[in-house]
C-alpha cells in the first residue's frame, strides 16, 4: 500500500474521505493535539489508539468541529465539515448523555435523522420507519419502546450505532463503541461495520484494546498528542511504534 | 366583562402554573433548575430600571427590562464559570444575589414608584382582579389574564415549533451541534422564554411561586413518565392542580394564596416521590425486596443442591445456621420453596430437590 505522502492533493481527495492538515487543539494552554497531518482512507476500518489523555476523542471531535480548532484544517470529501455534515455520523461515548432522559430507544435512533430534516420540520412516519429498520439491524426491534435507561450498556451502545446508521453517512466516527460491551453487542457492531466497509464507507474508531487491533482493523492511527504513526496495520502496528505511543510522557515536538 | 374575582385569581394562577410548568420541563432535564431561581430574582433589577426609565409600570417596558436582566444573569453566570475554576452553582450563587440586591436598593430608593420587596417575593395575586386593561376606555378584563394568556400562546408555540430542536439539544448537545441544529442558539432562545415567563409570572405571583412552578411540577412529572411529550402534559396538569387546590386551601384556611399554592406543589411532589407507580419510594422498595427474595430463593436452592451433592442433609434449622439468616426468614423461605414445588420434605424433615428446583438452579448457574 502506498503512503499518502507520495500522493498529490487532487488524487488524494479521491482516495481519502478525511484530510487533516496541521491540526492543533489546545484546551487553554494545554495542548491536546499537536500539529497533526493525517488522512483517513476510504473503505477502511481505522483504529485510533493511544494512552489516556492522548487526544483520541479530541481528534474525532475536531473533525466535526465539536471542539474549537486552534490551528489547521479538516476537509471532508474536499469540503468543510459544515458543507458536508450529512456525510458524517458520530457515535459518542456512552457516558456523554443522560440515560434517564424521558425517551425510548426508537426515538433516540430517530434523532439521527433530525439533521437531515433540518430546522422546524417534524419527524414523520417515514423517519419513524427508517429508525425502526435501523433498530432492527442492531437486533433491538423488540426494545423499540423501552426507556433508554432500562437497556443494558451493550444495548445502549447498539442504539447509538443504530442512530448513526439512520444518518446514512459515508464516514462513521465512533468513540470507544466496544468499551465494556457484551459479546453479542461486540459481534453485532463488528458485523454491521464490516458491511459498511464493503459499501466503501470509512469507519474510524477510538479503540482501547490493543490485542484486538490487528484482528478487527485494516489501518491504525497511533496518537499521543503528536501523531506517532499512521498506516496499514501490517506496516505500522509495530512494537517500536507502540512503545513510542505509550511511553510515559510524550514530549511535544515544538 | 364581568368575571368574578375568584375566577380571575384562579385563572391567573392557572396560567402562571401552565406557563412555568411547561418551560420548566426543559430546565429540569437540562439540570438548570437553579438558573430559574437566579432569573426569577434578578429580573427585579431590570423591572426597577424599566420603571425608572419610563416613569411607571408600563407592561412592555417592564417585560423588556426583566428579559434583559435575565439574559444579563445568564451571560454573567456563564462568563464566570467558563473563565475560571468556579462551578456553575457557585457562579449562580454569586451573580443573582448581587443583581437582586442592587434591585432591592433601587426599589427602596424609589419612594414614588409603586413596588416593594414584599411584593417582589410573594407577589400580589390577590389584587389581580383590580388591575384591569382598557381598550379605548373600554374595560376588556384583567390585565394579568391577558398578559399571561399571550405568554401561554408564545410558550406553547415555542415548544411545539422547536420541539425536535429542544429535545435533541437537551438530550445530546454534540449530536445537535454536529447535525447543524445550533444547540447554543436553542439554549439562548429557551433562556429568553424562561426570562420572559419569569418576569410576567413574577409580576403576578412573586419570585418564590415562580420557582416552585418552574421546578416542582416538572420534577414530579419526571418521576411519573418515560416520554418527553407526556412529561410536558403531566407537568402542566400538576401545576394547574396545585394552583387550584392551593387557592381553595388559601380561602378555606385564610392564608397567603402564593404560599398555599407553593406548599401544594411541594406536597404533590412528595406524594409522587413516595407513591409514584414506578420510580416512587414505595414501589422501588417493593421491587428491591422482591429482587432480594428472588436472589435468596436461588441461594437456598443452590445451597440444598450443593449439600445433597456431598451427601449432607438440609433442614429448615440447618439452613438458617449455614446461611446466617434468621429462623423466621428461613422458615418463610422454606415454606415458599415447598409451595412452589422446588423442593419436597422427606420423612426426616430434610429437603430433596424436585426437577423444577433442579432446573431453577441450573438456569442460574449457567
Amino acid at each position: 500500500m502506498e503512503q499518502k505522502s507520495s500522493k498529490k492533493n487532487s488524487e488524494s481527495e479521491k482516495e481519502y474521505s478525511v484530510i487533516i492538515k496541521n491540526l492543533s487543539v489546545t484546551y487553554r494552554t494545554e495542548p491536546a493535539l499537536w500539529n497533526i497531518d493525517l488522512n483517513f482512507p476510504k473503505g477502511q476500518m481505522i483504529a485510533i489508539v493511544g494512552p489516556n489523555g492522548a487526544g483520541k476523542s479530541t481528534l474525532i471531535k475536531a473533525v466535526m468541529g465539536l471542539v474549537p480548532i486552534t490551528a489547521g484544517k479538516v476537509s471532508i470529501f474536499g469540503k468543510t465539515y459544515s458543507k458536508n455534515r450529512d456525510k458524517v455520523a458520530y457515535v459518542p461515548q456512552r457516558g456523554s448523555v443522560d440515560w434517564d432522559f424521558p425517551t425510548d430507544a426508537l426515538d433516540v435512533v430517530e434523532m439521527g435523522l433530525y439533521g437531515k430534516l433540518g430546522w422546524f420540520r417534524r419527524p414523520n412516519s417515514k423517519t419513524r420507519n427508517l429508525a425502526r429498520e435501523c433498530l432492527d439491524k442492531v437486533g433491538l426491534s423488540n426494545y423499540a419502546d423501552r426507556q433508554i435507561g432500562q437497556l443494558s450498556g451493550g444495548q445502549q451502545q447498539r442504539v447509538f450505532l443504530a442512530r448513526a446508521l439512520a444518518q446514512d453517512a459515508q464516514i462513521y466516527l465512533m468513540d470507544e463503541p466496544l468499551n465494556g460491551v457484551d459479546v453479542i453487542t461486540e459481534k453485532t457492531i463488528l458485523s454491521i461495520l464490516e458491511n459498511l466497509k464493503k459499501e466503501g464507507k470509512t469507519i474510524v474508531m477510538v479503540h482501547h484494546e490493543l490485542q484486538t487491533v490487528d484482528k478487527y482493523f485494516d489501518w491504525v492511527v497511533m496518537v499521543n498528542r503528536n501523531l506517532i504513526a499512521n498506516g496499514p496495520i501490517k506496516e505500522v502496528f509495530t512494537k517500536i511504534n507502540l512503545d513510542r505511543t505509550y511511553q510515559e510522557k510524550q514530549r511535544m515536538s515544538i | 366583562m364581568e368575571i368574578s374575582s375568584d375566577l380571575i385569581i384562579i385563572g391567573t394562577a392557572v396560567l402562571v402554573a401552565a406557563n412555568c410548568a411547561s418551560i420548566g420541563v426543559f430546565l429540569v432535564l437540562r439540570k438548570m433548575a437553579m438558573m430559574s431561581d437566579a432569573i426569577s430574582h434578578s429580573v427585579l433589577l431590570g423591572i426597577v430600571i424599566a420603571v425608572f426609565a419610563v416613569g411607571g409600570r408600563e407592561p412592555v417596558a417592564v417585560i423588556v427590562g426583566g428579559v434583559l436582566s435575565g439574559i444579563l444573569t445568564i451571560s454573567l453566570v456563564e462568563l464566570l464559570y467558563r473563565s475560571g475554576k468556579l462551578k456553575q452553582d457557585s457562579s449562580i450563587g454569586i451573580i443573582f444575589p448581587f443583581l437582586f440586591a442592587i434591585g432591592v436598593i433601587l426599589v427602596t430608593q424609589a419612594g414614588n414608584v409603586h413596588i416593594d420587596v414584599e411584593h417582589v417575593l410573594y407577589g400580589s395575586i390577590e389584587f389581580a382582579p383590580f388591575d384591569t386593561l382598557y381598550l379605548d376606555e373600554l374595560n376588556i378584563g384583567s390585565k394579568s389574564m391577558w398578559v399571561l394568556g399571550i405568554l401561554a400562546i408564545a410558550n406553547v408555540s415555542f415548544i411545539v415549533i422547536l420541539y425536535k430542536e429542544l429535545k435533541i439539544s437537551t438530550f445530546d448537545k454534540s449530536l445537535a451541534l454536529s447535525a447543524g441544529l445550533m444547540p447554543l442558539l436553542v439554549h439562548y432562545l429557551l433562556m429568553i422564554m424562561v426570562a420572559t415567563t419569569a418576569v410576567v409570572a413574577f409580576e403576578s405571583v412573586g419570585a418564590i411561586l415562580v420557582i416552585a412552578f418552574f421546578i416542582v411540577p416538572a420534577s414530579a412529572a419526571f418521576l411519573l413518565t418515560d416520554r418527553l411529550s407526556r412529561m410536558l402534559i403531566i407537568s402542566v396538569s400538576l401545576g394547574i392542580i396545585s394552583a387550584v387546590i392551593g387557592y381553595l386551601f388559601a380561602i378555606f384556611a385564610d392564608v397567603s394564596i402564593s404560599g398555599s399554592m407553593a406548599t401544594i406543589t411541594g406536597i404533590i411532589f412528595g406524594l409522587v416521590w413516595i407513591f409514584g407507580p414506578n420510580r416512587g419510594l414505595v414501589s422501588r422498595w417493593r421491587r428491591i425486596s422482591k429482587q432480594r427474595f428472588e436472589v435468596d430463593l436461588v441461594i437456598v436452592l443452590t445451597h440444598i443442591h450443593k449439600e445433597l451433592g456431598s451427601d449432607r442433609q438440609v433442614s429448615t434449622s440447618s439452613m438458617s445456621n449455614s446461611l446466617g439468616w434468621t429462623k423466621e426468614y428461613s422458615k418463610k423461605l422454606s415454606e415458599f420453596i415447598q409451595e412452589q414445588k422446588f423442593v419436597e420434605k422427606n420423612t426426616q424433615g430434610n429437603f430433596t430437590l424436585t426437577n423444577i428446583g433442579l432446573k431453577k438452579v441450573e438456569n442460574y448457574s449457567n
